[in-house]
């Protein structure tokens, strides 16, 4: 009689369970529904079956396809009858494929992209208000200053707009990584990472090994030389802002009619440092592989680059121990700022010619809502963009998170990227291969070779603007 | 009743695939590069501008565009030259050898085969100065190290080996295949007069297979001046600019700083080059070709 009283006992405790367990999820779901049911009441979501596309282009960056693949799947059990396909887009190749698809009209519904080139094409549709309230609310300031174009001159449509959340890592833009194991060898002190310009040449030139022929063998900094020329610019530019004030920008002058005055003595001194890391000083070789490769293979003990190389080493070299410190800031006789920082420059956003607007901004700020934010920062090595996740455990383990504070004390720099004319790339182009040039060769000029690039630069910048004109 | 179709009409109908085929994907994007020579357009604005001869006043008065010009023939030149002339000393070669013939034959044309992505990464490797396969090489001979591509004065001599080690095996495989129909009676003749192998090569080999060098000449000459996977792939136009070609640079402008119009009139720049080349070259050879046996 009792065992039968505790198994009816038993059966009424596991159907409340079950019942409860029910209702629980079913509040879950509810709270993971899409914005737009939130703030948008009067969309009224088709049934009818929709097909979304979206395009990566990080999927070479370890998990992140997957994860796109997993949001994709979790979408279409909220919403069945949309289907989203996930593609990625080869890094090198994106350009071909998106004017194609611009082209063509099979543009993916929701993209991540370049800022810059978001704004040369004219890619995104603005956030809809809901969407614009959750960025303004929901965000960490430093991530809401760059989601939208503060700066455009030419674009009026993006003129302040949210164009979308930043889609691969929100981090400190360039970081200093220093190996810990060679500071030790070489007598420094591997929690002290160099602060200011005279010091970091004083441990490049400690830290620097030769081989029997003076070749260098391990070099006390990995210079990118190497690959396109905008990216080595860019590289060499954490080392011209140590004379050149960032806020003027470094290509365009303050009203885009011309370009910076390239040939001046803060850029001058900024590629004769470059130049002498090379030949004077031979604290960096250009027979090494890229930067990234040659810190991987512990060729190089210091260099500097975003927050995904810490993904790479944690990947590829688990065995290197390394640190990251700011970026180095100029002091005399090298320099005197101490600004230069910007940050993540891609964007999750919704193509302006999608067939399907509110769906597709409602998928783009689904694959960045709190769980999925704290799963993609996770997998990119970033900093999470939403306020909800500052707090977590991931959040406060990043091992940088003081360099990032310490980069958003600083002023940032002008974003150009955003220039009038979508000649960014080319002109980063023109002042990358003056650069390179003095680092190829030890009897370039810089001040020459700065002179040639400015009036070329000035040359594909006065076409421009004619063009326009017409 | 069917409706008869005569013997020559069916020629046309199964000719119209392969002639809408050329039309759409090799005549109609030559027609519209011309068009999008004298205009500025993005790739992604619906009217391009119209800007006449802009596009080639920019083009002509550009330094990276005459540099990439001088490379392109220079690589050419070098790229041409080791194919051409190293394949037909070795399919001479294969002529004498009989009974593995066909394992030369495999293992020469092999490279041909492996597409260009893996060349070029294999390549890479072996041209790395700190562990790349070549420094060892030099290393164990106790010669001194290159910087081989990362040498701006060497950088494009090692594209251009690389493209002529893929090209090599299809230009052995037509030389021999060309060579092994010289009949055999004119090298016996020869033999009995008393000829030596090197008058044989001078006044039978050569002037026999003048017509198969013509076509591989043009044929290499073409595919030397239009380059741009192997630097694509090994390179990227660099150390600097001094493995840019013309090819590589219509890609970067094209593509990378969204000049179409432009990329559009370097495109037509190249053929006018090429078509001009191998008019000469076809009229050089021309005289020479008319063989009878």
């Amino acid at each position: 009689m009792k065992g039968k009283i505790l198994i009816k006992s038993l059966m009424v405790i596991i159907i409340l369970a079950l019942s409860c367990s029910y209702v629980f999820t079913s509040v879950s779901l509810a709270r993971e529904k899409t914005p737009i049911e939130i703030y948008n009441p009067n969309f009224k979501f088709p049934t009818e079956p929709i097909t979304l596309t979206f395009w990566e282009i990080y999927g070479s960056r370890p998990g992140w396809l997957e994860w796109a693949r997993k949001v994709a799947s979790e979408y279409s059990q909220i919403h069945p009858n949309v289907k989203v396909k996930v593609r990625e887009i080869p890094l090198k190749e994106y350009p071909i494929i998106f004017q194609s698809a611009m082209q063509t009209n099979t543009m993916a519904d929701v993209f991540c992209m370049f800022r810059y080139r978001i704004h040369e094409w004219g890619l995104a549709l603005p956030a809809p208000d809901w969407a614009v309230k959750i960025f303004k609310t929901q965000y960490i300031d430093a991530a809401n200053s760059w989601q939208r174009y503060p700066e455009s001159g030419s674009r009026k449509e993006y003129q302040g707009k949210y164009l979308g959340w930043i889609s691969s890592e929100l981090d400190a833009g360039q970081m200093l990584y220093y190996n810990k194991d060679m500071f030790k060898e070489a007598g420094l002190d591997p929690n002290k990472p160099p602060k200011t310009s005279p010091e970091l040449l004083e441990y490049m030139k400690k830290l620097t090994k030769y081989g029997p022929g003076g070749n260098i063998v391990r070099g006390g900094w990995a210079i990118r030389y190497l690959g396109h020329k905008g990216g080595i610019e860019e590289k060499w530019t954490a080392f011209l802002f140590w004379w050149h004030d960032c806020r003027k920008g470094r290509i365009f002058t303050e009203d885009w009619k011309h370009i910076q005055a390239w040939d001046s003595p803060d850029f001058v001194a900024a590629v004769k440092f470059y130049q002498d890391m090379v030949w004077k000083w031979k604290v960096a070789s250009i027979e090494m592989p890229v930067p990234t490769e040659a810190f991987k293979l512990g060729l190089a003990a210091m260099t500097n680059r975003e927050s995904f190389l810490e993904g790479i080493l944690k990947r590829d070299a688990p065995w290197i121990h390394y640190g990251i410190a700011p970026i180095v800031y100029g002091a005399p006789p090298y320099g005197q700022y101490k600004e230069g920082v910007w940050t993540a420059n891609q964007l999750s956003c919704v193509w302006k010619g999608t067939k399907y607007p509110q769906i597709a901004w409602d998928f783009n700020m689904f694959l960045n809502n709190d769980k999925h934010d704290l799963e993609i920062s996770k997998i990119a090595g970033g900093i999470p963009r939403r306020k909800a996740n500052q707090d977590t455990p991931y959040a406060k383990s990043i091992k940088w998170l003081d360099v990032f504070k310490e980069a958003y004390r600083r002023p940032l720099v002008r974003a150009e990227e955003y220039d009038p004319y979508g000649l960014f790339g080319n002109l980063e182009d023109v002042l990358g291969d003056a650069v390179v040039t003095c680092l190829l060769d030890p009897n370039a000029d810089p001040k020459t070779e700065l002179k040639k690039a400015r009036a070329k630069a000035e040359e594909i910048l006065r076409s421009a603007i004619e063009a326009q004109k017409k | 009743m069917g409706v008869k179709i005569s013997r020559e009409k069916w020629g046309y109908i199964f000719v119209i695939p392969g002639v809408l085929w050329y039309g759409l994907f090799m005549l109609y994007p030559m027609y519209y590069a011309i068009i999008l020579s004298a205009h500025r357009w993005m790739g992604v604005e619906t009217n391009p501008l119209f800007v006449g001869l802009d596009n080639f006043k920019e083009i002509f008065t550009d330094s990276l565009f005459y540099k990439s010009t001088v490379n392109t023939f220079y690589f050419t030149f070098i790229s041409v030259s080791l194919t051409t002339f190293t394949a037909l000393f070795i399919a001479i070669l294969l002529t004498k050898v009989i009974k593995l013939r066909a394992i030369y034959r495999t293992f020469y044309f092999l490279p041909s085969v492996a597409g260009v992505v893996a060349v070029g990464i294999i390549w890479t490797w072996c041209y790395q100065p700190t562990f790349g396969l070549f420094n060892r090489i030099l290393q164990v001979l106790h010669l001194p190290p290159s910087r081989w591509i990362m040498d701006p004065r060497l950088a494009l001599f090692c594209v251009a080996i690389t493209q002529a080690w893929m090209r090599l095996g299809f230009n052995v495989i037509v030389f021999l295949a060309g060579l092994l129909t010289i009949p055999e009676q004119f090298y016996d003749a020869a033999k009995v007069d008393g000829a030596s192998g090197f008058h044989q090569l001078i006044h039978i080999t050569l002037p026999l297979a003048r017509p198969i060098i013509t076509f591989l000449l043009i044929y290499n000459t073409i595919y030397g001046l239009t380059v741009f996977g192997e630097v694509y792939m090994l390179t990227e136009g660099g150390p600097g600019s001094a493995t840019y070609t013309v090819a590589y640079l219509m890609y970067e402008t094209a593509f990378r700083y969204s000049r179409m119009g432009k990329g559009s009139a370097m495109a037509l720049f190249l053929f006018v080059i090429i078509l001009v080349i191998t008019v000469i070259q076809m009229k050089f050879f021309e005289r020479r070709t008319q063989i009878e046996y």
